[in-house]
């Protein structure tokens, strides 16, 4: 056979992983070589980062809100409740500000709006109730995807109207990381219990412990195979995605290349499978992935009767590899034989603490909550906080802490530079226009939120690959994902119910100009609207503005059949017509379409 | 319709829009243009090659049924593996292709991949490297199909939708490419639908009018909907009697690729995705199974594809490649109910009117201990840009190799393309 000895291989990933982090024992400074031919590449970038149009003059407050939330809320999280914040400066106010996210506390709006659904039934129920009602359903009383179906809908009445929208926001990061696809046939009857007992119990605590709830959870023992995997038949799936997604990262990949090819660092941890010279791998390649499927043979999920057919997780001793291993240790024996269980837990220890997790981590979280393109400043100092505390209970908390009052989060030159994602447009403009919408089961109008929001490409747990929904901004400028949320919002917009819309604009416009009426002018309606969008009103209004001016545009077009003219700008449009949609001008018409053009403006579409 | 620029044509439309109301209706049967078209369909999460094209006889087999005791496809009984007479045969489920072959326009190249030294068993990262079309670096900013797409002289600027994305995203091997129509459904595709939607979509054109990506990507996204709105895409009847098979997403994104080929609006590139072939478990035994549907869908819908295409004159015109990111392993992971793990050599299939179909290419280095790839996988024998670039330069006419694949050198015709289309449908 050609080439049967294989050469050494190089990370593939290039340079990505090459900076060093000062307060990392990454030593080795061998070249990660593999890019020189790419130097020839005639094309240029036409662009860094997405930088259409930004917000002018955007707020902290406003900044910190749209990339730590889903923006501005009028009475709860507008200019008023920042100023409100206890602090002297802006500093000091997000470090209170992020203090209460993270603490959480009662969620009174929420609880009832979930109350009042009355029809959320899975919320209360236990791993072992889900797996009873859901997936054994003796009597055939139920659909097997109610707690999916639940957690879906959830997720925006959660997201819209929680007091913590950074816990959703933090919930949502971890959701993508940990990514099952929620149809699957063991996560959609226990997707409550994944949510409330893994992902949520979790991410405030220690990774070392969240990696190891992730990977008992039956529906990610089903997911990625694991419950399958032997001594006689080994199922790699698993352990190849608990190291290329959840931990390492594939940036710490080193390819084909033997264990003792790679380069070493030395760390300060021992016991369980650390050497006792502390000397482990820096990247990790195939054999480690074939090591690290051995210690976890013997998962199951207690899904057979005469175990008791609970859905808990399973050790199967009989189908343990129960001899010697060795992962990320150059070759070396570092899983003693006949350590049962223990081989998993040695090894979440191992590439949880691995310096190289504490850098993908941090670069995930930066790349989530700054930019695409993060600068490696915020992403050294988060990674040393995340590797430092890597025993803490509260090392997750500690990390978001560092990340979001760190100097990088505050510079304005990367404000505004991400794309939201669509779930994040829909919600956000849900927040600024007050709309009153519990989306929940068995209910039309969440019905067709849903076959909406499934043409975004973006309705919640649908991912089907484990590396859940893309961050990058770039993946969702598609023409169908941009349209499709916009025709969503616009929906939003629109929808009502026996002449109750979701979405109070119209009241809410006349209330205002009820006694002004004399200003209720195209231009004096956009500019109520970019105030009420934005939360801000420049001296001297919004005039001059390139999106005033194609929202006025809009609005006092000519109608249809040109026999009318376009309104003019400044002239008021009559009280009692706007509260109707007649012929000619269709007033409700234009005024959904002119707030649905300012909700897909670039002020509102970055954050 | 020929020839007119994209801007003339959103314009033209657009006025006949909003003067009459009357959808531009395209004239059935119209001259096409003659530009060359590739179709990129990419079988996203590891295609089993090896059970798609097994082999039928000889040694390969002996060691095929070793190496696979429960996810074989037979060669005898209900799911028995399509004899063609040769030395490799056809997933029963693969009738489709298996037709493609025979008529000859189906070309089957073995053992392609990443260069040796590049395999990675990560999907993410091999499907970044073959898109970019740089398997040495995960930086390359544009992908493979953008560079073709800007170096290539058929490429003239007068086309109304050079690339066509049917589906959701753009693909990788498009990356910093701004001016494709990505479209995955044709129906109420509009943001505020209704008596003001013109007005509604020039003005969010407006407010993206710079040059950012995001400028870019919207002001490709507003062209998709003046496009999809001026043309009648209701009821597409496909030529020759086709039907697509029904239920399949995979089908319906087919099916308006070929719809909108036949549109004659100077597509060159396409592209669609089919997902689900990460087949760690449960993967089907004797043939049948998970992965059987999976490869019916497969065939069946580009099999419907083709032939509509064909029959509608454009078969010289088309070219169709199908591939994945990598191969599985040649042993399966377990007995009952088990699967295949991340592996890398694999099949590529060639599909078109000046494809000398009917053939397998390419080189199958066997299935012995020490044939396969470190001990486990088919041997990625054949760069999968040795693939591509004898379409590129052979069928798509651009020569422009460094600019397209920088740093792939030494370049060998896989010579699958007729050199005299007389001869495009000779049979062994």
């Amino acid at each position: 056979m050609k080439n049967k000895n294989l050469q050494r291989r190089h990370l593939v990933a290039g340079g990505a992983a090459t900076a060093l982090l000062a307060a990392l024992p990454m030593t080795s400074q061998v070249a990660h070589s593999g890019t020189s031919k790419s130097a020839t590449l005639k094309q240029k970038p036409i662009v860094e980062g997405i930088k259409a149009a930004k917000l002018p003059n955007q707020s902290f407050a406003n900044m910190v809100y749209s990339r730590l939330g889903y923006g501005y809320t009028p009475g709860k999280f507008d200019s008023h409740t920042w100023f409100a914040l206890s602090g002297n400066d802006n500093a000091a106010k997000l470090r209170n500000f992020v203090d209460q996210q993270l603490a959480g506390g009662v969620d009174t709006d929420l609880d009832n709006r979930i109350a009042a659904a009355g029809n959320f039934e899975t919320l209360n129920k236990s791993l072992t109730q889900l797996w009873v009602d859901y997936r054994i359903d003796e009597n055939n009383q139920t659909s097997s995807y109610r707690p999916i179906y639940e957690m879906k809908r959830l997720k925006f009445t959660r997201a819209t109207y929680t007091a913590y929208p950074l816990i959703e926001r933090l919930a949502d990061f971890w959701h993508d990381h940990f990514s099952i696809n929620g149809d699957d046939l063991y996560a959609r009857s226990t997707m409550t219990s994944w949510d409330r007992d893994v992902i949520r119990a979790s991410m405030m605590g220690n990774f070392r412990l969240f990696v190891s709830r992730t990977a008992r959870h039956p529906a990610m023992l089903y997911y990625l195979d694991n419950y399958n995997n032997s001594a006689s038949e080994p199922n790699e799936n698993y352990a190849r995605e608990l190291i290329e997604l959840h931990t390492l990262g594939v940036e710490n990949y080193y390819g084909l290349a033997q264990p003792n090819e790679v380069p070493t660092i030395t760390v300060t941890d021992r016991g369980g499978a650390w050497p006792q010279d502390g000397l482990i791998q820096e990247f990790y390649v195939d054999n480690d992935v074939y090591e690290a499927t051995r210690c976890l043979t013997g998962w199951r999920v207690n899904d057979f009767n005469s175990a008791g057919n609970t859905g808990a997780f399973l050790y199967d001793d009989d189908r343990h590899d129960r001899f010697s291993k060795n992962v990320l240790s150059g070759g070396f024996t570092n899983f003693q034989a006949n350590q049962g269980q223990a081989d998993a837990n040695y090894l979440f220890a191992l590439l949880t603490r691995h310096p190289g997790t504490a850098k993908h981590i941090a670069g995930k979280l930066a790349r989530f909550f700054i930019s695409d393109d993060p600068p490696q400043s915020v992403i050294d100092d988060v990674a040393d906080v995340f590797y430092a505390n890597r025993y803490a209970d509260n090392q997750l908390e500690l990390v978001y802490k560092e990340l979001f009052n760190h100097p990088d989060f505050a510079n304005p030159t990367y404000w505004q530079s991400k794309l939201k994602r669509p779930f994040d447009t829909v919600v956000s403009s849900m927040r600024a226009l007050r709309t009153n919408f519990t989306v929940k089961p068995d209910d039309d109008n969440s019905n067709n939120l849903e076959w909406r929001m499934d043409d975004t490409g973006h309705y919640p747990f649908e991912w089907q690959a484990p590396d859940g929904y893309p961050m990058k901004s770039s993946y969702w400028m598609s023409s169908t994902a941009l349209i499709q949320t916009w025709k969503t919002v616009d929906w939003l917009m629109d929808r009502s119910n026996g002449g109750v819309y979701l979405t109070p604009n119209r009241s809410r416009m006349l209330s205002y100009f009820q006694n002004r009426q004399d200003e209720l002018s195209p231009e004096g309606i956009v500019n109520f609207w970019m105030w009420k969008i934005f939360d801000t009103r420049p001296v001297g209004d919004w005039y001059g503005d390139p999106v005033f001016e194609e929202a006025v545009n809009f609005f006092r077009q000519r109608p249809e059949n040109n026999s009318f003219p376009s309104w003019p700008a400044d002239k008021a449009v009559p009280f009692e017509e706007l509260e109707e949609n007649n012929w000619p001008y269709y007033w409700h018409e234009r005024l959904r379409g002119t707030i649905s053009l300012i909700l897909a403006s670039p002020y509102f579409m970055q954050r | 319709m020929k020839n007119m620029k994209r801007r003339t044509f959103l314009q033209s439309t657009a006025l006949l829009g909003a003067l009459s109301g009357v959808k531009v209706a395209r004239a059935g049967g119209s001259s096409p243009s003659n530009q060359p078209i590739i179709i990129d369909l990419f079988m996203r999460g590891g295609m089993d090659g090896l059970n798609v094209v097994p082999p039928y006889s000889g040694s390969n087999r002996t060691n095929y049924e070793i190496l696979r005791p429960n996810i074989q496809v037979p060669r005898s009984g209900n799911n028995a593996v399509i004899d063609i007479g040769e030395a490799f045969g056809f997933h029963p489920a693969a009738s489709g292709l298996r037709d493609m072959y025979l008529s000859g326009d189906l070309a089957v190249i073995h053992g392609t991949g990443l260069p040796q030294n590049n395999v990675t068993r990560s999907h993410f990262d091999a499907m970044k490297l073959i898109e970019l079309g740089t398997p040495e670096s995960l930086l390359t900013i544009d992908g493979w199909l953008t560079r073709h797409l800007n170096s290539t002289s058929k490429i003239t600027g007068a086309e109304v939708i050079p690339v066509l994305v049917s589906s959701g995203s753009n693909p990788i091997s498009l990356q910093s490419y701004f001016n494709a129509l990505t479209v995955d459904q044709v129906g109420g595709y509009n943001p505020n639908s209704g008596r003001f939607e013109a007005k509604h979509a020039e003005a969010i054109g407006n407010m993206y009018g710079g040059n950012s990506a995001l400028d870019l990507s919207v002001a490709g996204a507003m062209d998709t909907l003046s496009i999809i709105s001026a043309l009648d895409l209701d009821d597409y009847v496909p030529a020759g009697g086709v039907s697509y098979p029904a239920n399949s997403t995979f089908s319906r994104q087919l099916s308006l690729i070929a719809q909108l080929i036949r549109e004659d609006l100077d597509i060159n590139v396409a592209t669609a995705d089919l997902g689900g072939w990460d087949t760690h478990n449960g993967q089907g035994d004797g043939g049948g199974g998970y992965f059987y549907n999976k490869v019916a869908d497969m065939s069946n819908s580009i099999n419907a594809m083709w032939s509509d295409l064909k029959a509608a004159g454009l078969g010289d015109q088309v070219t169709i490649v199908v591939h994945s990111e990598f191969g599985r392993r040649a042993r399966q992971n377990g007995d009952n109910n088990s699967g295949t793990d991340h592996g890398s050599g694999n099949v590529m299939f060639v599909i078109g009117g000046k494809i000398r179909g009917g053939e397998m290419y390419g080189n199958f280095n066997g299935l012995a201990n020490d044939e396969l790839f470190g001990g486990e996988d088919i041997s990625p024998e054949v760069d999968f840009r040795q693939v591509f670039v004898t379409i590129v330069q052979e069928v798509l006419g651009n020569s422009d190799i460094d600019q397209v694949f920088p740093g792939y050198e030494n370049h060998v015709s896989m010579d699958f393309v007729s050199p005299d289309l007389i001869f495009k449908s000779k049979f062994e």
